[in-house]
């Protein structure tokens, strides 16, 4: 609750008296969310970064607007929303890269060990990741909301603007879904 | 298996679904320096009372603070108003004008005040309420006008009319003369004769920018009201006396009118002084405007629209003529009834002489309405009147023309700016000077924009006939080319 009313505070701050320091204390609270989010929508990292940049900036600007904000974690994730659908609209006609594993782990290779269990990881987090990719939207938005970034059912109701009934509902389809995806 | 799903989905959370710690870093500091540059410095926020509403509302819904947080807020202000007595009232409310955020605070406990007295049933205290309510809205008009806030202009409109019904409440107490003591027609009295001079004010402010809006009119309609309500304050007076109150005596009466006497023949020789003022102006501007056409430059034709100009200014000045002759006149009618009034006062006869009186208020009205009218006609055709002549000092050489233009325009100047030229422009400043006393006057000489070099020589005159122009935006005389005859 006071975690909710300090958010509050810096919000006011930076609609009402816009304090750029305000918005970016914002930014620190939220961009990981925001990024994840993306990112389990787009298919690269670069993709994810620039559309999260943008919506930092975008949401400040509405902010200036002064238009009515309920929830600011709701509006954040709205406008994410809205940049990845621009987004795939613009490049419709190019086909879905999958995730590369980055050269990173070569260098690494020298200490055996530690090397076998983080691809081993790795390789995991990639059969989960993509899983998720799999799902349609409404899941894939739920199920990462809920299990990734561990937000409560009112939170993600409240993002994704449906009714706490109709989250729990859809979340426990999503991952009955993941686990056939999982299985096969 | 949906354990391990599960477990995979936490692991992800701090694994390879999130952001470079690098790149966050860099994008903070980018993204600071692109909002940094979308705020304008110079628009800096200041905590008005919108903005006070707008960020509650961050921390509520906006329904809650509309309809719960804001009028609890007033209350409790009105609450603590009214718990703190009078004292705090009236100098905190006074400073408050309409638009502010405790305006309505001001008059929810005014209506208060009406409504605890109307149940106590107290008539001559809610008498003497409204009539200092009514002073009060007359002194925010006038606040409002000298503020030149734009916004706030808008609103003296509607301080007006509530003033008028005010005005409106306090005739209705006269009337029933058993409601009143003659304390409370005294103060009364005293409040409409504050109130018209505050009024007077007002109608002096907006002479300089009354932006076309009428108010003026209306200053003056409340002003009328005003001294309505004055008179039959007199006049109640008088009735209680005759009906043998012992504490209105008969000097007193005596005094109460002769007071308004002076007050509505100083108001009338003022309105004349004003009307003849106005017709003196027009004058001066008329003989300008002939000696032009009389005396055209050689060879070149007059311009119609000179000719049209000219009559303009004619009509003008016969209006403002027959205004000065009318408020002489009535002028006049009040003086001969000030003599009446005094004749009937010295002979005891109080009845007829504030039915005198009153005659003579009505004069008063009617004289001051001409000059209004005939001061507003001056200004619509003040600032059109942009005459050019053109000097043709050497004939022979066509080139060394000079263009003299003569601006006479009630936009407020900072400083009057006079300069000489072959048109004694002098005299034209001070006539226009001493009718629109807080407007400067500008009369500038400029050189001729481009030698007519081919042998066109240029005369600028300003459309004749023009809607009423705000007095700011000067008309952008055309350029009317005629051949010289060489």
């Amino acid at each position: 609750m006071s975690g909710k009313l300090s958010e509050k505070l810096l919000l006011y701050q930076a609609q009402t008296k816009r304090d750029p320091e305000a918005y970016a204390k914002l930014y620190d609270e939220y961009v990981k969310r925001i990024y994840r989010f993306v990112y389990f929508k787009v298919s690269n990292h670069e993709e994810a970064e620039d559309i999260t940049s943008e919506v930092f900036l975008k949401a400040w600007d509405y902010l200036q607007e002064k238009k009515e904000i309920k929830s600011f974690a709701g509006f954040l994730y709205r406008i994410a929303r809205n940049l990845i659908v621009d987004h795939y609209r613009a490049k419709t006609y190019k086909s879905e890269t999958v995730i590369t594993v980055t050269g990173e782990e070569a260098t690494e290779a020298g200490d055996r060990g530690a090397w076998s269990e983080k691809i081993e990881i790795k390789i995991e987090a990639q059969g989960i990741l993509q899983a998720i990719k799999k799902l349609k939207q409404e899941y894939q938005e739920v199920v990462t909301l809920r299990y990734v970034d561990e937000l409560g059912i009112d939170e993600i109701a409240e993002i994704t603007g449906k009714g706490k009934i109709a989250v729990r509902v859809t979340l426990h389809r999503a991952l009955k879904k993941l686990e056939e995806i999982m299985e096969k | 298996m949906s354990k391990g799903i599960l477990r995979q989905l936490k692991d992800l959370k701090s694994g390879e679904v999130n952001p470079r710690a690098e790149w966050m870093q860099t994008n903070r500091s980018v993204l600071l320096s692109q909002i940094k540059n979308t705020i304008n410095p110079s628009e800096s926020r200041q905590s008005t009372p919108k903005n006070i509403w707008e960020g509650l509302a961050i921390f509520f819904s906006p329904n809650t603070v509309n309809f719960a947080l804001r009028p609890v807020a007033i209350l409790l202000i009105v609450s603590l108003v009214l718990l703190t007595g009078k004292i705090a009232t009236v100098d905190a409310a006074y400073e408050v004008l309409p638009g502010d955020l405790f305006y309505p605070a001001k008059r929810v406990v005014e209506k208060t005040q009406v409504a605890v007295v109307k149940i106590i049933g107290d008539k001559k205290t809610e008498t003497k309420l409204h009539s200092e309510f009514a002073k009060r809205r007359a002194s925010e008009a006038n606040r409002m006008v000298v503020s030149g806030d734009a916004q706030k202009a808008e609103m003296v409109s509607q301080t007006l009319s509530d003033l008028k019904q005010e005005l409106k409440s306090v005739d209705v107490k006269l009337d029933n003369p058993s409601d009143v003591t003659a304390d409370v027609v005294r103060e009364v009295k005293q409040n409409t004769e504050e109130i018209r001079n505050t009024l007077n004010q007002v109608k002096n402010n907006l002479i300089v920018d009354d932006g076309g809006k009428n108010l003026t009119q209306e200053v003056a309609a409340a002003k009328d009201a005003a001294k309505d309500t004055e008179m039959k304050a007199v006049q109640t007076m008088v009735d209680k006396h005759l009906q043998g109150d012992a504490t209105v005596t008969k000097d007193e009466v005596k005094q109460v009118i002769n007071d308004t006497l002076k007050n509505v023949v100083g108001e009338a020789t003022e309105s004349k002084q004003n009307a003849e003022d106005a017709k003196n102006v027009v004058e001066a501007v008329k003989t300008e405007v002939k000696d032009l056409t009389r005396n055209p430059v050689v060879g070149v034709e007059v311009a119609s629209s000179t000719k049209a100009l000219t009559e303009k200014i004619s009509v003008a000045a016969s209006e403002a003529n027959d205004a000065s002759v009318k408020t002489d006149a009535l002028a006049k009618e009040v003086d001969k009834q000030a003599l009446e009034v005094k004749a009937l006062l010295s002979t005891d006869d109080l009845t007829e002489a504030v039915n005198k009186v009153k005659e003579a208020v009505e004069n008063g009205k009617k004289a001051e309405q001409i000059t209004d009218q005939s001061i507003a006609n001056v200004q619509k055709v003040l600032p059109v009147m942009s005459v050019v002549v053109k000097d043709n000092v050497n004939t022979v050489v066509a080139t060394s023309t000079n263009n003299i233009v003569i601006t006479v325009s009630t936009t407020p100047v900072a400083k009057p700016i006079l300069s000489t030229s072959t048109l004694n422009t002098n005299l034209v400043a001070p006539a226009v000077s001493s009718i629109v006393p807080s407007a400067m006057v500008s009369i500038t000489t400029t050189p001729a924009i481009t030698p007519p070099s081919v042998g066109s020589v240029s005369v600028n005159v300003a459309p004749a006939i023009q809607p009423a122009v705000p007095p700011e935006v000067l008309p952008v005389a055309p350029v009317i080319n005629v051949p010289v005859k060489k």
